[in-house]
């Protein structure tokens, strides 16, 4: 296996990780922290595949992957809180069920 | 490494394509800095009307950048006929947003600053996602749209619902994100490439991470237009927001998000036609049959509305799925003309909803023509349109659908369309016949209604007949943009 397979590997692994923790975890702040980890998983991909390639493009996406989550993540937690504010801890956790 | 290497010759970013874009960006600066500054009785006149001049100058200077094609910005931004036909959409149906937002905030007795400068950022992103092919500019203003959005879905203070949808949106917007930009990966992986027309012209062996590339791409823009089954979030977004937000996000948000899959339609299909094909065909059947059934069954006008809207997404989808010029030509025209007639009947219900004692139950529309005949009117007109009945846009929609798929011979496909217009007729007919043959449950009355909002519903009732008898005015855009596409 070449080290950039692995790395692939590696990267799916994280993202997969993500991926469960937005399905099936039913805390709002962990459901938040799942969607950053798939999006490390994506930066890790990048910049493995860059050494390989030989080029800077993915490292040049890698920041602004990075940079746009913190922006998300700061949208994420402002909401968290005004959530908590009108519902309290518990009344948080009805949000994730679906309504038809 | 040297710089210059890398880079290649310094190129000057020829502004004149950027235009449109540049307007927009300075209007949402100077909003920003206005709300930061001014007091509360001078913002409610400044804001809107500064907001309204800014749109107004960048749709003219979307007239003066369409005499002018071609890349810039080092080929990451692209100036053609369907970025220009997008922006003129976009920027109209945003100011009518302008129109409809002030009186409805100050119903809920509040006013919203925030609302003016994220709209202009939101418009921002939208026109740059309608011009790009390059991957990071996408996914940028990608995030640029998603996020604008989350913030005016949750704009409503003290409001639950608001921020349930808000939330419910910017969990699955994230996962739609970080699946898009891993599929951005894999393509970047397979052809070494961030363009996507480099990408899909290169010729590579691996092809397994162009084929999961292509695959984490659109199921990242399938969560975004609300196919079945990434939909969740969509009917809980659109009831929690405030109605014009909604009616923006149906709109604009809808016509953006599609362009990214309009753009690598023709690309796509010289390599996995039959795939192709077989995969749009299924989520868009199972899109319009699911968005159909379950709005049938729904007491919420705006969960209604939501719940056609991912129906719409299925038509819309179903033209993607063929392989042909009139495929193309039938998405874009489709998509526009949503837009317009989505825009229309969620901005009646931002009207209705300022009435005394109105809770957005469709019950509630009975008898609604004694107390409100030109509303009523208006909206029938946008529910025809909806349903599809002749001389109205989605009449033509429908048809440059089915044609597209007669030519592709997609018969099954064609079949779901009809079938599933069918069952439409059952809650679109429900709410005309509540508005014109029932009597009335209860005096409705709005309060102040002011002239910009009925010149915003007459110019779009007047866009819904328009479009669909004189299509010369829009097939005039449409087809230039199909064809530029398709020349590539």
């Amino acid at each position: 296996m070449t080290l950039e397979k692995a790395y692939i590997l590696l990267s799916i692994l994280v993202f997969l990780i993500g991926l469960l923790g937005v399905i099936a975890r039913k805390n709002l702040i962990t459901m938040l922290v799942s969607t950053e980890i798939m999006l490390n998983g994506v930066n890790l991909t990048l910049v493995a595949v860059d050494k390989v390639l030989g080029r800077v493009d993915g490292q040049i996406f890698s920041f602004f992957t990075l940079t746009v989550a913190a922006a998300e993540v700061a949208v994420g937690l402002g909401l968290v809180v005004a959530i908590f504010r009108l519902r309290g801890y518990e009344g948080s956790s009805e949000i994730v069920h679906l309504r038809d | 490494m040297d710089i210059k290497e890398l880079i290649g010759p310094i190129e000057l970013p020829r502004l004149v394509l950027f235009l449109p874009e540049l307007i927009v960006l300075i209007t949402a600066f100077v909003l920003f800095t206005l709300d930061l500054i001014l007091s509360g009785r001078s913002k409610r006149i400044v804001l809107p009307s500064l907001s309204a001049i800014g749109y107004v100058l960048a749709l003219m200077s979307v007239g003066v950048s369409a005499q002018f094609r071609g890349d810039t910005f080092y080929g990451s931004f692209t100036n053609d006929a369907l970025a220009s036909l997008v922006k003129i959409f976009a920027l109209l149906i945003a100011l009518t947003v302008l129109a409809f937002a002030g009186r409805y905030f100050s119903s809920k007795r509040s006013f919203y600053g925030e609302f003016y400068y994220m709209l202009a950022f939101t418009l921002l992103g939208a026109m740059i996602l309608a011009s790009s092919y390059n991957l990071i500019i996408i996914y940028v203003s990608l995030e640029l749209v998603s996020i604008g959005f989350y913030i005016l879905t949750a704009l409503l203070r003290g409001s639950f619902i608001s921020k349930e949808g808000a939330f419910k949106y910017l969990i699955l917007g994230g996962l739609s994100i970080a699946l898009a930009s891993y599929g951005a990966v894999f393509m970047y992986i397979y052809a070494g490439s961030i363009d996507l027309r480099e990408i899909f012209t290169y010729e590579g062996e691996d092809y397994h991470y162009l084929v999961l590339g292509i695959v984490f791409f659109l199921i990242g823009f399938a969560l975004k237009i609300g196919a079945v089954p990434f939909h969740f979030w969509l009917p809980d977004a659109y009831q929690g927001a405030p109605t014009p937000v909604t009616a923006f996000m149906a709109s604009v948000g809808k016509l953006a998000f599609f362009i990214p899959v309009v753009r690598i339609m023709p690309l796509i299909q010289e390599k996995f036609s039959l795939t192709w094909t077989l995969t749009v065909g299924v989520i868009a059947a199972a899109t319009m049959l699911y968005g159909n059934l379950v709005a049938l069954v729904q007491k919420d006008i705006k969960r209604l509305l939501a719940y056609s809207s991912i129906a719409h997404s299925g038509y819309i989808l179903a033209a993607v799925a063929v392989t042909k010029d009139i495929g193309m030509k039938a998405v874009i025209y489709f998509l526009v003309v949503y837009a317009v007639m989505a825009a229309g009947s969620f901005f009646v219900v931002a009207m209705l909803e300022r009435a005394e004692g109105w809770e957005n139950r469709i019950q509630e529309f009975s008898g609604l023509r004694f107390n409100l005949p030109y509303l009523a009117f208006g909206f029938m007109i946008y529910m025809f349109a909806l349903l599809g009945v002749p001389p109205t846009v989605g009449f033509v929609g429908k048809t440059l659908v089915f044609m597209a798929l007669s030519f592709d011979q997609l018969w099954w496909l064609a079949f779901v369309v009809i079938l599933s217009t069918a069952i439409s007729t059952g809650y679109y007919v429900r709410l005309v016949v509540l508005m014109y043959m029932k009597d009335r449950e209860k005096e409705v009355r709005v309060p102040q209604r002011g002239y910009a909002e009925a010149l915003s519903l007459v110019f779009l009732t007047i866009l819904t007949v328009a479009l669909a008898v004189v299509p010369e005015v829009i097939w005039s855009l449409v087809a230039p943009a199909s064809e530029t596409l398709f020349a590539r």
